[in-house]
């Protein structure tokens, strides 16, 4: 961690880079939560990425949900040649040029990302991804279209994973298939078993640690595979809430031995 | 206009398979308005596959049903319910992790537009199955009474025509029977709606319905008023017994 750090502390285009890489995962993580909460792990979250930064290739997934997707990234994209623009230099492949200016865009649009998936979560459609969850067919028989409201999580979600596709594959500068392997999906899994599935914070904390640790690790030459496995296994068996659901449980408790244990501050005149 | 003889639910001849298993046999039975109609049988007698035939959870394998004298066979459940055929389901009815604020708002989400109105609707609806006080409870914190009051809550949100219960008294004491009892016949009496009831209480379905369908291996075996059917030699032989 140290190493991390001071790698930080000198070396801005690395911060850069580091920043643009835990923005992503963290709009991977909320994206993936969003999925879990009408109760689908979506293993997919890979291929859409895939999707989203190519832009190429095969359209045959779910309901066309990967198009949008795609429409997503490329505006993403636009807008960031855009700025590159006014930036002054252009390469259309290559390095960018302006990596700290860069990462602050992708920081901004992860945030604004994150924050959009939290309305959706928290709006009514969000209370039927979480209803879906809980009794599906209980949900049909009220009247609601169960296949609609699963496609519009998938394609909110899709929507969000494209464009951390697009931040990535900017960032990263040269796009690889290798880059989209199905691992990538076990990674979100990661991020969100191991922060904490509770909420969109937990989700962000797992990416943001995990992404850290990841590239110290990279640095060492370790082999990343091990941490998102062992994180995996610390998010579904050690602590089932995660790193962030774990910490405001002990938090609490530590709130509650805090004050007199278990009794009732007396009001005033409650006693007659 | 509509013919007001007509019946508001009709079955045809309805036939359900699984496999070598026939679930449901030749089926035809009506509801009529303001009724409030018994299913009973014994177990695996096609009680709940006859519910998955009419919310269109199933599609029967032969035969039709008609709802105000509309061909619905093959809706699927949400085209049925926003017709007006809600149903609750024999194993658990409620949203477990939800508030019961919640869990009336999903009843009330497709059939109620506007945020307002909705609002509206899910106080209006727990105030009248007494679950107010509890509207920020988690469901499955609920004693099994209100959970089934709350169960019924999340069907009446989505404004049935047709309210098709199944089994809402089991597992329940007495006093949470009778207040069940009273909830449904208020159902009936101010909101007009009506009830399909399946129920292996015998005496509350005698009570409180008008009529009564007896099911036995997937085919009708009686139909009748509640004396008509308790009198009934096959449903006595089949089903009720003798109380000798
Ligand atoms: N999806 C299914 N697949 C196969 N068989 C089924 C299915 N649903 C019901 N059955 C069978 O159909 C028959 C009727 O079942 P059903 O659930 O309708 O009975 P029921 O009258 O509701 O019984 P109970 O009083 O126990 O609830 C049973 O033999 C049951 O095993
Ligand atoms: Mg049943």
């Amino acid at each position: 961690m140290p190493a991390v750090l001071f790698g930080v502390a000198t070396d801005g285009s690395y911060f850069g880079q580091l920043l643009i890489w835990a923005a992503a995962a963290c709009v991977q993580a909320a994206s993936l939560r969003l999925v879990m909460l009408i109760g689908e792990i979506n293993l997919s979250t890979a291929g859409f990425c895939a999707i989203g930064a190519y832009g190429a290739g095969y359209l045959g997934s779910t309901f066309g949900v990967p198009m949008l997707a795609f429409c997503v990234s490329e505006v993403v994209r636009l807008l960031l040649t855009r700025a590159e623009f006014l930036g002054g230099n252009s390469g259309l492949v290559g390095i960018v040029p302006d990596l700290p200016a860069y990462a602050a865009i992708a920081a901004l649009l992860a945030v604004l990302t994150i924050v959009a998936l939290y309305i959706a979560e928290t709006s009514t459609l969000g209370l039927l991804f979480r209803a879906i969850r809980n009794h599906e067919p209980l949900v049909q028989a009220v009247g609601i279209n169960v296949r609609r409201v699963k496609i519009a999580c998938l394609a909110i979600a899709s929507a969000a994973v494209g464009l951390s596709g697009g931040l990535q594959a900017y960032a990263n500068s040269v796009i690889a298939p290798g880059d989209f392997s199905f691992l990538l999906s076990v990674y979100a899994l990661a991020y969100v078993k191991f922060g904490g599935d509770g909420s969109v914070i937990g989700a962000c904390l797992g990416a943001v640690l995990l992404t850290v640790i990841s590239q110290y690790m990279l640095g060492l030459g370790a082999d990343q595979t091990i941490l998102f496995g062992g994180a995996l296994l610390v998010g579904l068996i050690v602590m089932p809430r995660g790193v962030y659901g774990t910490a405001l449980a002990l938090l609490q408790r530590l709130r509650r031995g805090g004050r007199p244990a278990g009794i009732a501050i007396p009001v005033a005149g409650d006693e007659t | 206009m509509t013919d007001a003889a007509a019946p508001l639910l009709e079955l045809r001849d309805v036939t359900k398979r699984f496999g070598g298993l026939v679930a449901v046999r030749a089926l035809s039975f009506a509801i009529h308005s303001g009724e409030v109609l018994g299913l009973i049988g014994p177990n695996g007698a096609g009680k709940s596959t006859t519910f998955n035939l009419i919310g269109g959870f199933y599609a029967p394998t032969a035969g039709e049903v008609l709802f105000e004298s509309r061909r619905i066979t093959g809706n699927e459940p949400h085209v049925a319910a926003r017709m007006g055929i809600v149903r609750t389901f024999q194993h658990g009815s409620v949203f477990r992790d939800l508030t019961v604020r919640d869990n009336i708002t999903v009843g009330a989400t497709a059939t109620v537009r506007g945020h307002a109105a909705r609002e509206a609707r899910v106080q209006e609806t727990a105030r009248m199955l007494g679950l107010e006080p509890r509207l920020d409870d988690p469901a499955h914190a609920l004693p099994s009474g209100h959970q089934r009051l709350l169960s019924i809550a999340i069907a009446l949100a989505a404004r049935p025509i047709l309210l098709c219960l199944d089994e809402p008294l089991a597992g329940l004491n007495p006093a949470e029977t009778q207040e069940v009892l009273e909830v449904i016949a208020r159902i009936r009496g101010e909101l007009g709606v009506t009830v399909l009831l399946v129920e292996h209480n015998v005496g509350a379905v005698m009570r409180i319905c008008d009529r009564i369908v007896v099911l036995n291996f997937g085919a009708k075996l009686a139909e009748g008023t509640p004396v008509e059917v308790r009198e009934n030699e096959h449903v006595i032989d089949a089903y009720l017994g003798r109380a000798d």
